[in-house]
Order: structure tokens, then sequence, then C-alpha cells
């Protein structure tokens, strides 16, 4: 017996050896019955997205998104987004044709899974969508306030059971979606197409050739570009007669040159993602933007435009068309509609 | 058989004990400390430029399209620096990726206790010549090579200097002027001194620098939009050339200050502080090392400092105060302003007296040391005013470790 102590000893001790190098594996792993449904699956059951779900089933894109093999990140626009462009129900999708939903539907997609939290904190990171265009994704952090936002477009938050803190991924078994508040709006050309391509923006598009501002609105850019429509030159008698004799020589530019911002590229959900600050535009005026419109100012802050003498600082904002006509995607810059004027001719003869 | 065992443990127990242990060595280091001193808040008219998040690469390598692919050193995710630099690695024991300042909690080698100087906040590196690149990056937990190409092209300072071994560096990235939209940074490299002088230890030092950009307190002295970036009102700008005097005041406490002036010390007049960018030293000023009133054997003191900021066509109203001047609150246009180095400097204050404030911590620091559960020492101290903002470096001597009895 006595022998043999040694022999358990050494035993004992290649056990504790063996048992202390045990690795752990600490990696979670996925309880079984718990699968996700695949984007399409999930697309299709839910009732909130019921438009979008349609158009993927008439362009054939349900059995892409569930392709357990593929991963994509969908941007989806709810049935309340599709409302806000009078399509109401799934049967209004019928007067498009298929390769034009099918581009509506492709530009909502991007490859792989992209959360929240991989998003930088920085504004325009861009994320080529399927039609191979870039969406602008911006993480915003003002105040400790986090947001999100695509192409100018409010991510909507989701509500969570467990987490308190900002979520605005549903995520899923081959991708995640992120839900927005409208469709995103894209024009295959230059802003200088999207203003002559728009008969309401006519008088405007008129006024920048008159002046010499046409031609730079086809270039490189970034153009931001606050069109005021037709309306807004009739109701300061403005037609395009009158802009057709106006006198290069007696006037500044900044009559058309003030609603073009240059080199900037802003979305009007970006002013709530950094600080707010004018910007400078046709040499030395002062744009300042807000979520309802704008205002053009002197450098010296006075007042310009058919509201200058209005009291209340809201009363002298040109106001957007309405709340869906702004964030007009081009290729070299965005455009906002606006329904009044900010500066008038009388405003800025050449001293 | 008993023997082949003892033999068979013997070597079992020699290959598992057995560790190898890679010592990294820099060989003749010199010492560098690097900070983003960009302080500037994103706006809508610059939000097109790069964000003021950095990557920091010495001696870079490019790949074929020459494009940067890898480099000697890299200091990664460099963030606007803290309004504190303590004398301990800063974010050290951090798991966030983002770094106040280089090497804070990189994994590098750093300085050692240089003639009684605690310099572990400064990171060893080769002497010698070097390519120093700043790169703008996005703002995400990526790795600045993992990132694709065109994310790693856009180069903010590209210099090259020559680090002398043994030597003291403070770098900083700072915004040249306000009027620039392009080339905007510069680097800023400051060899220390304050190894080399003969500086006594019952004494506290400060020296002061405005780093501004040009035009900066002109431009900005009423609307900088970043101004509540740091914390409620207390952040604001002075003019180029400001007159500094000093007051001291006790009791200090985290939870509270009184301003009972210390008999004698009271608008002393210190310096002219003006806005350069030039580097070389500042020169330091002592100020006393108080022994408390209380019952550790005068060993813990608990005055606090504070330092008026005036143009020099004014002058201190006497106890301390810059009385009527507070009273004009955000209209000060840059020509007062009043630092405060306490134990209270954490406090988010409201109100228009306090537009006129800065906080920093306290310029001594106390700490265990020895038998003594609190005990105070001196530190040497530099005050640096960007923009709107003023930032407190603290180097610590060396000191006797606490010893439990």
């Amino acid at each position: 017996m006595k022998k043999k102590i040694p022999i358990v000893i050494s035993m004992l001790c290649l056990l504790t050896v063996w048992a202390g190098c045990k690795k752990t594996d600490f990696q979670a792993q996925q309880r079984e019955g718990s699968q996700l449904l695949n984007t399409g699956e999930y697309i299709r059951n839910n009732f909130s997205f019921s438009i979008f779900s349609a158009a993927l089933q008439k362009t054939g894109w349900v059995d892409s998104l569930n392709n357990p093999n593929v991963q994509y990140t969908v941007f989806i626009p709810d049935d309340d987004a599709f409302h806000k462009d009078s399509v109401l129900s799934a049967a209004d999708l019928d007067k498009w044709s298929v390769d034009s939903l099918r581009r509506m539907v492709k530009n909502h997609i991007i490859r792989n899974k992209l959360f929240y939290s991989e998003i930088p904190v920085s504004l325009d990171n861009l994320y080529p969508n399927l039609n191979g265009v870039d969406l602008y994704v911006s993480g915003g952090l003002v105040n400790g306030q986090r947001s999100l936002a695509v192409n100018g477009i409010t991510v909507q938050q989701i509500q969570s059971a467990v987490t308190t803190g900002a979520v605005y991924d549903i995520p899923l078994a081959n991708g995640v979606l992120h839900v927005l508040s409208r469709v995103l709006k894209y024009f295959p050309g230059t802003v200088q197409g999207f203003l002559a391509a728009r008969a309401d923006c006519a008088d405007f598009a008129a006024g920048l050739k008159k002046f010499g501002l046409w031609d730079s609105l086809g270039k490189k850019g970034p153009f931001t570009v606050l069109a005021p429509v037709n309306a807004a030159f009739d109701k300061n008698k403005i037609s395009m007669d009158s802009i057709g004799r106006m006198d290069t020589a007696k006037l500044q530019s900044v009559v058309f040159g003030g609603y073009i911002a240059y080199p900037h590229h802003i979305f009007i959900t970006d002013i709530g993602m950094v600080y707010a600050s004018a910007l400078t535009v046709s040499g030395s005026y002062a744009m300042t933007l807000n979520n309802l419109g704008m205002v053009l100012q002197t450098a010296q802050g006075g007042r310009l435009g058919p509201l200058a003498k209005k009291m209340a600082y809201l009363d002298r904002i040109s106001r957007w068309v309405n709340t869906y006509s702004t964030d007009y995607l081009c290729t070299n810059g965005v455009v906002h509609l606006l329904q009044q004027l900010v500066v008038l001719p009388s405003d800025v003869p050449k001293q | 058989m008993k023997r082949c065992i003892y033999i068979f443990f013997s070597i079992l127990l020699g290959t598992a004990g057995c560790r190898k242990v890679t010592y990294n060595a820099v060989s003749k280091p010199a010492y560098v400390r690097v900070f983003n001193s960009l302080n500037y808040a994103t706006t809508l008219q610059n939000k097109d430029n790069p964000p003021p998040f950095l990557t920091m690469i010495i001696d870079p390598v490019f790949d074929a399209e020459g494009i940067v692919a890898g480099g000697g050193i890299v200091g990664d995710y460099l963030d606007k620096r803290v309004s504190y630099a303590p004398p301990y690695p800063l974010n050290s024991g951090s798991t966030r990726t983002v770094n106040n300042e280089y090497p804070g909690n990189e994994k590098v080698l750093v300085g050692p206790v240089v003639n009684g100087f605690d310099l572990s906040s400064w990171a060893q590196m080769p002497s010698g010549r070097h390519r120093i690149q700043f790169y703008n990056r996005t703002v995400s937990t990526v790795p600045f090579f993992q990132l694709p190409a065109g994310s790693r092209t856009s180069l903010l300072v590209d210099t090259t200097l020559t680090l002398e071994e043994g030597e003291v560096y403070t770098m900083q990235v700072l915004q040249r002027d306000i009027y620039r939209t392009t080339n905007i940074a510069e680097l800023y490299v400051r060899k220390e001194l304050f190894t080399k002088m003969p500086l006594a230890d019952s004494l506290i030092y400060v020296n002061f620098y405005n780093l501004s950009a040009e035009g900066y307190a002109t431009m900005y002295n009423f609307t900088d939009p970043g101004r509540d970036l740091y914390g409620g009102n207390n952040a604001q700008v002075i003019r180029d050339t400001m007159n500094i005097y000093y007051c001291l005041f006790t009791p200090d406490s985290v939870s509270g200050r009184t301003t009972r002036l210390i008999p004698g010390y009271e608008d002393i007049p210190l310096t002219t502080l003006t806005r350069s960018h030039q580097p070389g030293v500042a020169s330091y000023h002592s100020i006393p090392l108080f022994p408390g009133r209380d019952t550790t054997g005068s060993i813990f003191s608990n005055f606090w400092q504070r330092f008026i900021f005036l143009m020099p066509a004014y002058s201190p109203l006497g106890n301390g105060a810059y009385g009527p001047y507070s009273g004009l609150g955000n209209r000060l246009n840059g020509n007062y302003a009043v630092l405060d180095c306490t134990d209270q400097y954490d406090v988010n204050y409201t109100g228009a007296y306090y537009n006129t404030m800065q906080l920093v911590p306290n310029l001594r620091v106390t700490t265990p040391s020895g038998n003594y559960p609190a005990r105070s020492f001196s530190m040497i101290n530099t005050v640096e005013w960007i923009n709107n903002q003023v930032y407190l470096m603290s180097i610590q001597r060396q000191y006797p470790a606490p010893v439990n009895n």
C-alpha cells in the first residue's frame, strides 16, 4: 500500500493539472427554440409595414429578404410614412411600374447588418444602398441626446421592455430593421436637374439663370438649395416676365444667390443634431435654418424680405411649403422647398 | 520507481512554472504626451468638415495607392482633451476605446520618475527624427487601419521633428485661427523643463499659456455655440493679453469651500498672459503650500487658489472679489475671468455670477502617504487657456507610499 502512495499522489496531481487547464467557453449560446424570423417574413407579418410588404411582393424581393445566407439592413418606412406621400394602401402601388417600385425598395436596403451601436456619432456617414447610391446616416449627440436619421428622415425609436436607453434596431435572423417616418426621396441627378424638372420652381430657375448662378449648380457641390416655389414669387408680385427685366448691374446677386448654401450639405434633421450656427451665403449674408424654415439677414443682423417687419421672430421665418417638402436628395446636394421669399429685389440694390 | 516519479514531477513543475516574459524596451527614449485640443463645437457651418476625432501615426507606412496602412507608433481614438490632465495616466483601466490624451489608456511603455517627477503620463518613444501625422477619423470603435481606405485619407497635420533622448515633450493639436476652413490645425510642441529646474518641494508651481485660436477672443466673446459643451455656464473667453492676480482662501473640500482669505494673499500680481502658439516654456510662479490648522499634525492642507484674469486697464477690487464685474453676467466681452482651483471643481453652477468662472482641481494633491491617511503635496501645474476652456495639467513628485499599520 505504501508503495502506491506516490502513484496516488501523482494521479491526483495530474487530475489537478488537467482540471486546472479547463478552458471555459464564456460565449453566450443561443437558446434552442428562440429563433428569430427572417427579414422578409417579419415584414410580411407586421401590419405596420403592409404597404412596404406589398411592394416587396410585387417586386419579388420577399424571397431575397428571407435568404438566411445573406444579411440586409432595411430602413423601412411604415404605413404612416407612405400615407404622407398619398400612398394610402397597397392598391395605390399598382400605379407604379415594377421597375420604379423596385428602385424604391432597393433605395431602402443596404447589405449586412448595421446596428445602431455601430453607427459613428457623426453626421453623414455614407452607406451605399442596393441601387449603389450612398445613404447619409447621421448619429447626433447634442447635450447628451442621441438621435438617428437617414437622408434627413428621423429613425423612430423603438419601445423596448428590456432597455431604458434609445433603441432603434429591430434585430432579425438575417437582418436589422430601422423604422422610418417618411419614404426616402432621391433624385438621380444634380440639384440643377431637380429644379429644371419641377414646374413649380420655374421662376426660381429663371432668376438663377439671369444672375449667372445656374451653371454652378450642375457642378460638384455640395449645395444646399432652399428653393422658393412659383407661388412665393406670385405673393410678392414677381413674375417670370419681371425676373427677365431685372437689371443685374443694379441688383446684388443675393436676390437669388441667398437661397444657395455652398459648400454645405444640410438635411433638416441636421439642425437638431449639431450646435446651431448661421451659414454665410452669397458673400456675407447670414442664413439661419430651423425646423420651420429659414431667415436671411445681413452680416450686421439687418432684416430682409417680405416678412422683415413682423414683430415675432417666428413670424419672420419663411416656411417650408409643407412638412414633407424638404430633404430632396440629389447627387450634388439637397433641395428644400420654400413657400415665401427671404429677400426682395428692393432690399439689395448695388451700392 | 519513486525516483522516476519525482523526476517526472520536477520536469512537469519546471515546464508548467516556466513562463517566458518578454520585456519591451525602448532604447534611448524621449517622453511624449499628446493632446487633441481642437475643442470647437460641431455646428451647421462646419459640419461638413471632418470631425475633430483623431488618429496619431508616427513614422507612417503607406500602401501602393499612397494611403496610410501602418505606422511605428499609433495613438488611435484621440478625442478632445478633458479639462484636467492628472498626474497619472488618464483613462487608465478604462475599457472604452476613446482616449482623451496619448498615452492615456494605450498599453505602451511610460516614463519613469525623473529627478523626482512622475512621468507616468508621458509615453516612451525612441529619440531621433520622426514623421508625425494626425488624421481625422470617423467616430466609431473600429480601429483606424480597419477603416475603409477612403476613410483614412483625411490628413490634418503632417510634420517632422527631432526628439532628443531623455527630454520631455508635450504636444497639442491646436486650431490655428478661426478664419480658415482648410488646413485648420497645427502641431504645437513644447519641450518641458520642469525635470531640470530646481523646484522646491514645499512650494506649488504654476505657469500659464493662452493657446487659443487667432481671432477667437474678438469673434466669440459673446456667442460661441460651444459654450455649453463643458458643463453649464462654466466656460468663457479671455482677451489676447490679460494680467493675472491670485488669492488664497481656506478651507476647501469636495462638498464646499469658503471665501475666507488667507491674510496677505490677496490679489497678488503674478504675470501677464499673452496669446501665442510659439513653443517655449512659460516661467513658473510659486505659491506657498500652507499646513492646515487641524489635528493631523499639520500634514493636511486645505486651502484653495483663485486666479483673476483682467484686461490691463482694470485692477482687482480687493478681497479676492471681482465685485461689480461679475454682475455683467454674459456681457464680459473677455475682459474679466476667474479661475478657481478647488476640490469642489466638479460642480455645474448656474447663474450670471458663475458665468465669469472656470473651475479646475486644486493645485495641491492630498493622498494617503507614509503613516498619514491624508497628506498634502504641492504639484507642478500648467494652466492652458484654449478658446473657451481652461485646461490644467498637474505633475506630481514621487512621495512615500502609504504604510498599513
